[in-house]
């Protein structure tokens, strides 16, 4: 039938539009499981302005949420449900667009979409354990933009209903610490947020009194002093990040990578090319065939005359496949790199 | 420009006449230091030929030195190209780079070497080196979609060139960079220590690209910066040149290369290290002379 309807469409002389698959009905398909289908075709039906649209309207989310899957939904199944609606619009969010920052901005559609999810999950007055996962990778997608006046407000939600959250602590200082990048490399200026770095200082040090996240909040609070041009203190809080913190795990590769890399940088800024050197070495022993430290280990050894290493290392670097995980280009990403660990964890939650 | 005091290009320099077995010898310290420099010579805008040793004043740090050979360099050249590919180089511009680079590749002699780096979050080596007037392909590789520039001028100036050929680096650019590592600071010290020429053509207007979402840098192209870097090299830069073609300008690049003068001179009564003032003058004082400022010892 559908193959008739778009001959005669096209006999007519009139262009065919995709229909749009009604909201209820993706919403269906991602609760039973359909992920990825589900969020490409609301990719594929909906901007993101419409989107918001549908799943507000009398059809939207809410009709899907009271007489969806069972004929009457308890408060606990409603709860669950939202959780789903919430998670959804992540993975929309997530394939749609997540920069630029500006995007995230008050009354744009990823930062009313997010607001209108979040507020959704907040109306249970009891938060479900999942929500806390689901708080944590929104806040990766918002970082993921680097948009830090969105991730505070963001934040400001999250702690209410999880203030024992490790991550939403070091969050605080991410969101701060976004709003002083990017750096300025042309001739022009940048408008950026500069001017609160005793109070970043602050987040910085509350957070390293917490041991799950204290090694990355000592890699950048010594990032934050390297930028502005503390170079001892900053090499104080890179080796605390190497450091094994008290109780907590070791920490991951992107933050000893970072670590190791940013000590070459500081290194390099302090003119010490020798300890460079093995700075940059210690990163690519990390993360092999890294391209931030591979340049960054050729140009300290140019400067220590070790020039035939250099160019070996350099003409090894152009024809090798970079590693694509370089953390350089994830650094204000932060805890985007954990993206797929908790939307497979969110995922597990909304069929379980 | 190329000086020689760094380790294995002075070794390689002065061992020339030596026996094969004294060439493989690590030499990363030594007391004499042979010096290269790039010199153009012009009357108004046209290349003064036929000038020898005695027609220049060179001096190091202040000190007056002895240059041992003078002439229009007719040494072979290894060509660097760098080409910004963020985004995508596929179908229609690939194949309109391609076409530009053997353009390029025609104009250089068989002895020549040119080699292509194409750069977007990452910095590739398209094909290797291929002789002059060879007809490469430019393969379809994925550098990514943010811009490393800086990164890509730094992998140029960390390699270096034997010393009987010249190295010469040639950039198009819009001169935007927003995810290197290298920063300006980084470059001005390496462009004091290359042995490669530096000549950037700045194209079009690049703007602060924010698509990306999180990047550690922004802004338009530092010409500042570029400037400098060219000129500590003893190269140019063409700041939005009349041509925007790759070919015509690379055209100009080496016209200018090849009419330039290298002297040659071992460094006296100055210390090796350190940064290394060089100046010089024709001395009758007729001529514009453009020479490289220095370098790093």
């Amino acid at each position: 039938m559908r193959s008739v309807a778009t001959l005669a469409i096209l006999l007519c002389g009139l262009q065919a539009t995709p229909m749009r698959v009604p909201v209820d009905e993706l919403l269906e398909r991602y609760a039973s499981g359909d992920f990825e289908s589900a969020v490409r075709d609301t990719s594929k039906s909906y901007g993101l302005s419409d989107f918001y649209k549908a799943i507000r309207a009398q059809t939207g989310a809410t009709k899907w949420i009271n007489t969806g899957l069972a004929p009457l939904a308890e408060p606990a199944t409603q709860a669950k449900r939202k959780l789903i609606v919430a998670t959804f619009v992540l993975e929309v969010l997530d394939t749609a667009a997540v920069g630029p920052a500006g995007n995230w901005t008050v009354g744009q559609p990823p930062q009313i979409l997010l607001e209108y999810a979040c507020g959704l999950l907040r109306e249970s007055e009891t938060p479900l354990p999942a929500e806390r996962r689901w708080h944590m990778a929104a806040m990766a997608l918002i970082e993921s933009a680097g948009a830090g006046p969105a991730l505070d407000k963001h934040l400001g939600h999250a702690s209410q209903r999880f203030s024992d959250e490790p991550r939403f602590v070091l969050a605080t200082a991410i969101a701060s610490e976004l709003r002083t990048w990017p750096d300025r490399r042309g001739d022009d200026q940048l408008e950026t947020d500069r001017d609160d770095a005793a109070d970043r200082r602050k987040k910085y040090e509350r957070a390293a009194a917490v041991p799950a996240v204290s090694a990355e909040a000592q890699l950048r609070w010594g990032v934050d002093e390297f930028r502005q041009n503390r170079t001892a203190a900053a090499l104080t809080h890179f080796d605390e990040a190497l450091k094994t913190p008290n109780g907590g795990a070791a920490p991951d590769s992107y933050v000893r990578y970072l670590a190791e890399l940013f000590r070459g940088r500081t290194f390099d800024q302090r003119r010490n090319f020798a300890d460079a050197v093995a700075s940059y070495r210690a990163a690519l022993a990390i993360v092999p065939r890294a391209q931030s430290a591979m340049i960054g280990l050729a140009a300290a050894l140019v400067r220590v005359d070790q020039r035939e290493e250099a160019a070996r290392i350099t003409n090894d670097m152009l024809g090798m496949a970079p590693s694509p995980a370089d953390p350089w280009l994830f650094y204000g990403k932060a805890d985007a790199r954990f993206w797929p660990e908790w939307i497979k964890a969110l995922r597990a939650e909304v069929v379980r | 420009v190329r000086p020689l005091v760094h380790g294995p290009i002075w070794v390689l320099a002065v061992l020339a006449l030596a026996d094969a077995a004294a060439q493989q010898r690590p030499t990363f310290s030594t007391a004499v230091a042979g010096v290269a420099i790039d010199v153009s010579v012009k009357n108004k805008n046209a290349p003064v030929t036929g000038l020898t040793a005695a027609d220049f004043d060179l001096f190091d740090n202040g000190v007056r030195q002895e240059i041992t050979a003078a002439g229009l360099e007719t040494a072979e050249l290894d060509v660097m190209l760098l080409l910004d590919a963020s985004g995508s180089t596929d179908g229609p511009t690939r194949a309109r780079m391609t076409n530009d680079l053997r353009e390029v590749s025609r104009m250089l002699r068989p002895t020549d070497r040119l080699r292509l780096l194409l750069f977007g979050t990452y910095a590739r080596d398209a094909f290797g080196t291929v002789a002059g007037g060879s007809l490469p392909t430019i393969p379809a590789l994925n550098v990514g979609g943010a811009t490393s520039f800086y990164n890509a001028l730094a992998s140029a100036l960390t390699l270096y060139t034997p010393t009987d050929r010249r190295y010469l680096v040639f950039c198009l650019t819009d001169g935007a960079d927003n995810t290197s590592v290298i920063t300006p600071a980084d470059l001005q010290d390496l462009a004091g220590r290359t042995d490669g020429s530096l000549y950037v053509a700045l194209l079009g207007n690049s703007a602060y690209n924010a698509s990306w979402g999180w990047v550690p840098y922004a802004g338009g192209a530092n010409t500042k910066l570029l400037k400098d870097l060219t000129a500590r090299t003893g190269g140019l830069f063409y700041d939005h040149p009349a041509e925007n073609s790759l070919p015509k300008n690379f055209r100009a690049v080496l016209d200018e290369f090849r009419t330039s003068y290298v002297l040659r001179y071992t460094a006296q009564g100055v210390q090796k290290g350190g940064w290394h003032t060089v100046t010089v003058t024709t001395k009758d004082g007729r001529y514009k002379v453009r020479a490289r400022p220095g370098y790093q010892g």
